[in-house]
């Protein structure tokens, strides 16, 4: 068992000693055989002395011992981890930000308090997963969806204050948007709820997110300014229909009308699934064809003449891969639109969606089928089921070792800026990450479409592998660096990283003198002073541990 | 560097298989020794390999369950109740990203892994990598080498692992050996992992919860 920095051994040992007489020692873990499982698989300092580790790891059941656990913290200045089941591979997993950390894990907490179909919401506690919250909607029989990520194995309080999200309604698919209220473990152990939970005999925490004053509650996603003990999520009310449209365009240029159209239906409520933007001509597969694709062989390789068409589209000629796609019939551009409602509704929303497409020369549509919900057992198999409030770890079955994967990776760490929704920032960004990746010998693949996610904005995410080789991973992580510079440069951030790059991403929020970070540490100043909870999480250092 | 969906697609694994036979419909008779102290054996179904692992543990007296490629429905509908109902021992021949997935799913009952073997196939045979206490595994695999490998493994999961296997979490070490199977094996590479899920010995309970 290891110390944390700056802590006495037999400090530490007290801590431990209390710890236990709280949750019982059962519940304590300080063998390094347990304490390992919270390291991050995907860590990007993989076998490196930087690799993050936690000292112990204790797992309270009830929030009475959260809040006892964060005092004693304070007694003995003993930094804590809260992770809720610290499933956000890619994005850290369950290692602390800062070494020596106690995890708290709040896996046992897994209760589901309150789900009602009446007003399509409920309230968990951390513990609870996406497939629990699954499992006990198909259970009761209840009418409602909730939208989960890909894989669907976190837990739903962790993923919304990672700020996650899923692939259904927009307002649903924004994980931290969907949440209503939450119960907090300050810093000080004291408790507190947010919007109508402060109010109490109110019924309605999970029906008026605000509340009265202040609306407080993003201060404690991305944050360490306390433990999350209890959340409400709205749930979307399970659609009697799913459609889906496709708008097919031949010209590059052609994008340039495409995204305006696609904000514009997508901001007025008409479309309202996740669009999905794919490209034929550059072999940029749709989520669904993509699915497809894991199902099936892979593709054999674009004929050389396609190939060199495309190569030359990357370099600014576009009139021969056009061209080829007219021979071949192949479109430039798609865009599958998605409605969850009403058969007629939706029906009629795909034929508005057509008129104002229909502006774009030579745009072809193709209808999609109608899905009466809930699916069929033989629909699942043809579906990608997140896109239905179904959790799946598929995500897992993609990465042995096979004939077309000679090299697997250990895992992977997810570069994710945000850029604006519009075709010039498609094609610029393309541009910028595709010379970073020439000067820095990243393997790259051709041009690439960002992810529709979030309403507003859109988001590309690239993947990173993390593997077994030291070297390999000293070279990613340098040219990670690179990227959250060039982006920056760019006015394009991350909108979440792993521990190693938080830092360096908060940085670039940098407006009037890191104001906003000033802010972060004027707030954990006040509320944290001791600097127990999750130092460093997402760049926000205490006092003692800040760099000047 | 690729998009999220493209890296994922550059890495998928066509886990193409030999189509199999139905893992958990064998046609050969089920030997006659007692029950195993394996309560599951689970295999993917997209592995050529998998059909002789689960043949010889079925006919071990051991219920297979077969998944393709995604083990969702199958943790989710069978797995996961099991589990929480009791800690049963579950042994499987899958690819990497499923017993990466298990494990972790099963350290949320306590669970942990207690043998794990890498078989990595490749045109010249397969190479064998095993955590903890295998030398009688080896020497089987060393001492008919062209025989199906998923057998051997299965009868020593069967027969010789509750003594030399079930203490823990396994060490890793450097124990290899090869087998030539290219007589019933499909070309190509592939990387499979045999394992077993249980309750370490002694029981307790485990970080991770």
């Amino acid at each position: 068992m290891r110390t944390p920095p700056g802590i006495s051994p037999s400090d530490f040992s007290a801590a431990l000693e209390q710890f236990a007489r709280v949750c019982t020692s059962q519940w304590v873990f300080t063998k390094d055989e347990d304490v390992d499982l919270y390291k991050d698989p995907f860590s990007p300092f993989l076998g490196e002395p930087d690799e993050r580790w936690a000292s112990a790891a204790v797992a309270p059941g009830e929030v009475e011992q959260v809040q006892e656990i964060v005092r004693i913290a304070n007694r003995y200045r003993v930094p804590l981890y809260p992770i809720s089941t610290g499933r956000n591979l890619g994005y850290g997993g369950s290692a602390p930000a800062y070494s020596g950390c106690v995890v708290v894990d709040l896996k046992r907490m897994n209760r589901i308090l309150d789900v009602s179909e009446d007003n399509a919401s409920c309230l968990v506690e951390p513990g609870v997963s996406y497939f629990d919250l699954y499992r006990h909607i198909q259970e009761h029989h209840l009418k409602v969806w909730v939208d989960v990520p890909d894989p669907g194995w976190g837990s739903l309080i962790g993923n919304a204050l990672d700020r996650g999200g899923g692939y259904t309604r927009p307002q649903f698919r924004n994980h931290f948007d969907a949440h209503c209220g939450m119960e907090v473990v300050l810093p000080s152990g004291e408790l507190l709820r947010t919007g109508m939970g402060a109010l109490p005999g109110a019924k309605t925490w999970q029906q008026y997110k605000s509340g009265f004053g202040p609306w407080i509650d993003g201060i404690f996603s991305q944050s360490n300014f306390g433990i999350v003990t209890k959340m409400g999520f709205w749930l979307m009310p399970e659609p009697e229909a799913y459609l889906t449209g496709m708008v097919l365009a031949a010209k590059r240029d052609d994008l340039h009308r495409l995204v305006p159209l696609l904000n514009h239906v997508e901001n007025s409520g008409v479309t309202n699934g996740m669009p999905d933007l794919g490209s034929p001509l550059l072999g940029i597969l749709s989520i669904e064809e993509y699915a497809k694709f894991m199902e099936d062989r892979p593709q054999p390789p674009p004929d050389p003449e396609l190939a060199s068409l495309q190569d030359r589209a990357e370099a600014g000629d576009p009139s021969g891969l056009e061209a080829y796609g007219t021979r071949k019939g192949m479109a430039y551009w798609t865009f599958k639109l998605k409605f969850f409602g009403p058969a007629k509704a939706i029906a009629a929303q795909w034929d508005y969606c057509k008129e104002k497409f229909s502006e774009i020369h030579g745009v072809r549509f193709e209808d999609g089928p109608l899905i009466r919900l809930p699916l069929s057992e033989e629909q699942r198999k043809n579906v990608h089921w997140p896109e239905f409030g179904i959790p799946t770890l598929n995500m897992f079955s993609i990465g042995a070792r096979s004939s077309t994967n000679s090299t697997p990776t250990h895992g992977h760490m997810w570069f994710s800026p945000i850029i604006p929704r519009d075709a010039a920032s498609i094609f610029e960004a393309n541009r910028v990450f595709a010379a970073a990746a020439r000067e820095f010998s990243l393997p790259i693949l051709r041009f690439s479409l960002p992810a529709t996610y979030w309403e507003r904005a859109f988001i590309f995410i690239f993947g990173f592998p993390v593997t077994e080789d030291v070297a390999t991973n000293r070279k990613n992580r340098a040219a990670f660096y690179k990227l959250i510079d060039i982006a920056g440069e760019h006015g394009w951030g991350e909108y979440r990283t792993a521990p190693a790059y938080q830092d360096a991403c908060m940085s670039k929020y940098s407006f009037n003198n890191h104001a906003l970070l000033r802010f972060h540490e004027t707030i954990k100043d006040a509320i944290d002073p001791n600097g127990v909870v999750s130092p460093g999480r997402y760049g926000i250092w205490p006092k003692h541990l800040r760099k000047s | 560097m690729a998009t999220r969906r493209d890296f994922v697609s550059s890495t998928v694994a066509a886990l193409l298989g030999a189509g199999g036979a139905r893992a958990s419909q064998p046609t050969s008779a089920r030997l006659t020794s007692p029950v195993s102290h394996i309560d599951t054996a689970i295999v993917d179904s997209c592995f050529h390999e998998c059909r002789h692992f689960a043949e010889t543990m079925y006919r071990g007296g051991v219920p297979i369950r077969s998944f393709k490629r995604d083990v969702t429905q199958l943790w989710f509908t069978e797995l996961h109740p099991s589990w929480q109902s009791s800690q049963s021992t579950v042994a499987g021949l899958t690819s990497y990203g499923t017993l990466f997935c298990l494990e972790r799913l099963a350290w949320d009952h306590g669970m942990r892994i207690v043998y794990r073997a890498k078989h990595a196939r490749s045109p010249r045979g397969t190479i064998h990598e095993f955590s903890g206490n295998a030398d009688s595994l080896v020497a089987r695999i060393c001492t008919a080498p062209f025989n199906p490998w998923p057998h051997h493994v299965a009868r020593w999961l069967l027969q010789d692992w509750p003594v030399s296997g079930a203490a823990g979490n396994p060490p890793p070490t450097n124990l290899r050996c090869q087998s030539r199977t290219d007589r019933f094996t499909p070309t190509g590479s592939v990387q499979l992992y045999s394992w077993v899920i249980a309750l370490p010995q002694p029981t307790r309970f485990c970080a991770a919860i």
